[in-house]
């Protein structure tokens, strides 16, 4: 009954058995489903704020909530300035990755000699620790923003490039002989059906790529940098100012957040087909 | 009875002659023989069924014709010429409606318009005219998984008619669909091939639908598939579904099943579906 109720009010045409309550349902359930989270994270900075002032522990060691939000706006100048370094390291390197990525994997997906060339290296480049390539980036590039930039996309085009070959691949074999039926070629078999095909891949190696860029630009602040927020964070701790380290942790968290939660969006944006078909199979299902 | 078809014959150009096609496959290393040196012909016009038991290589003598598999031996002719290229000659739906899930109604009717390059404009003019006909009409822009099953099936149908080509090669295409809408497809279909002036091969295990729609049946025996019976079907059209019920239908029926009972007691091996 609920099922069907949701069924209706998804449907783009029969919203003509949509009944008001089952709206007003929906949008309490679509409330409940965000406040169960918000709860739980509430109540987790709630204990962790009683346990530090029930024990008295000194902010050096670990600082309550409330001091890392003190800080944050107090030194809202300073944060700013590194968030800003961060991101612009976060985002040249994963646009970088990103077109590293999505070249490489049509090629290997494109053509077989490359894929038994290439793809063998691409696996290669990921077993080399990042952390013993970052400190050999800095006498090879230098200081500046370079070193950090090649380390997110070292880290970032990986998960790109696999899951765009493995969904260039997934290709449905009748669909292809039904294009070849209609008299298409091998390159408009590529685009109309194994490109969109593989859409749906590319944006799930996208927000994981996204995110581990995150962590590729602080791997790279740590091994040699002057400013931005992984930088922060190394500096802070050696000076006792914990409040500051947890304030850069918080705004990393945030972005790494916001850029992913920013993709899914892309993707319900430019793939509306696949977002409905998946709702269309949830609901089936059950 | 003969005299008149070999009229017909001469009247009409055959669409499509296969002769003597052979067809092996290797499974688990060892060659199967799926189509033992079959003739087959198909008149310009004309709607003919091929019949047979699951795993008679119906679906592999379309996908022959269709070029997508080249036999082992044998001629194909397409209108009395022998093409090195059959690809794009004929159009083929398969039992699955395999329409694109990223495009709309619209642009799934328009792909082999637009594979052959005529211009998105021009092609979504051609398949606007056609939409109300095809019971599509309102849902243009609707993506195939927000459709029937009847529905999906009639856009794939719209799809093969607007790729323009004199025969059509059909797989089953209401194998997936349940009795009532499947036969309102089949009246849908009769209706479609004599305004659109197609020539149809239909492969099907269903009796009914092939005696219902079928100028000539072909009935394959089991693997090794080859031609058991040629069977014409001489009910008058326009055919409606009354006519399932009447004595020269039943007749038509009997006859085939009777052969076909004969030719699953000799094999013993694969029971008719």
């Amino acid at each position: 009954m609920t099922l069907q109720e949701q069924q209706s009010a998804s449907s783009t045409f029969d919203s003509s058995h949509v009944e008001a309550p089952s709206i007003f349902a929906t949008r309490v359930r679509r409330m409940l489903r965000w406040l169960g989270p918000a709860l739980l994270v509430t109540v987790l900075v709630a204990v962790w704020q009683g346990v530090v002032v029930f024990f008295d522990i000194p902010a050096w060691k670990l600082p309550a909530p409330s001091a890392i939000a003190a800080e944050l706006v107090v030194s809202r100048a300073l944060y700013l300035k590194h968030t800003w370094v961060t991101l612009m390291e976060v985002m040249l390197g994963f646009g970088a990755a990103l077109a590293t990525g999505v070249l490489l994997a049509t090629l290997i997906a494109y053509y077989r000699t490359l894929q038994r060339a290439v793809y063998p290296l691409v696996i290669a480049s990921q077993t080399i620790p990042i952390i013993v390539i970052a400190p050999l980036l800095l006498i090879w590039v230098g200081y500046g923003i370079a070193p950090k930039i090649i380390v997110v996309i070292l880290i970032a085009f990986f998960p790109i490039t696999v899951n765009t070959v493995d969904g260039l691949r997934s290709v449905d074999t009748d669909m292809v002989n039904m294009m070849r039926t209609l008299g298409a070629s091998r390159w408009q078999i590529f685009t109309k059906v194994q490109v969109p095909t593989a859409m749906p891949f590319l944006f799930s190696g996208t927000k994981i790529a996204v995110t581990f860029s995150v962590i590729g630009a602080v791997i790279g602040e740590w091994v040699g940098a002057s400013a931005g927020l992984g930088y922060l964070t190394r500096i802070s701790v050696p000076l006792f100012l914990t409040a500051r380290s947890f304030g850069a942790v918080v705004l990393l968290a945030a972005m790494g957040i916001i850029l992913f939660v920013s993709v899914a969006l892309l993707e319900r944006l430019l793939l509306p087909w696949y977002h409905n078909e998946q709702r269309q199979r949830v609901l089936e299902q059950g | 009875m003969n005299l008149t078809q070999q009229d017909q014959e001469a009247a009409t150009a055959p669409s499509i002659k296969l002769d003597g096609i052979t067809k092996e496959f290797y499974a688990f290393g060892r060659p199967l023989l799926v189509l033992d040196d079959v003739d087959f012909h198909v008149s310009e016009g004309e709607f003919v069924t091929i019949i047979g038991p699951s795993g008679c290589g119906k679906s592999t003598l379309l996908n022959i014709i269709a070029g997508l598999e080249d036999p082992n031996q044998g001629t194909i002719w397409l209108r009395e010429t022998e093409p090195a290229q059959r690809l794009g000659r004929v159009a083929y739906m398969h039992q699955k409606d395999l329409l694109l899930p990223w495009r709309t109604v619209l642009d799934n009717a328009v792909l082999g318009l637009e594979v052959q390059g005529v211009p998105h404009a021009q092609a979504r003019l051609r398949a606007d005219a056609l939409m109300e006909r095809f019971g599509l009409k309102g849902f243009e822009r609707a993506y195939p998984s927000a459709l029937s099953g009847g529905m999906r099936q009639r856009a794939a149908f719209l799809r093969t008619v607007l790729s323009e080509r004199d025969v059509v090669l059909l797989d089953e295409p209401f194998g997936a669909l349940d009795a009532l809408t499947r036969a309102q497809m089949q009246e849908w279909l009769l209706d479609l091939w004599v305004s659109f002036h197609k020539t149809i091969v239909l492969v099907t295990h269903d009796v009914d639908e092939a005696v219902f729609l079928s100028d000539r049946i072909y009935l394959m025996t089991a693997r090794p598939g080859s031609v058991k019976l040629v069977l014409s079907v001489d009910l008058p059209r326009p055919r409606s579904y009354d006519i399932v019920t009447q004595g020269p239908f039943i007749a038509l029926k009997a006859r085939l099943l009777a052969t076909i009972r004969e030719e699953s007691l000799r094999t013993q091996e694969e029971p008719w579906r």
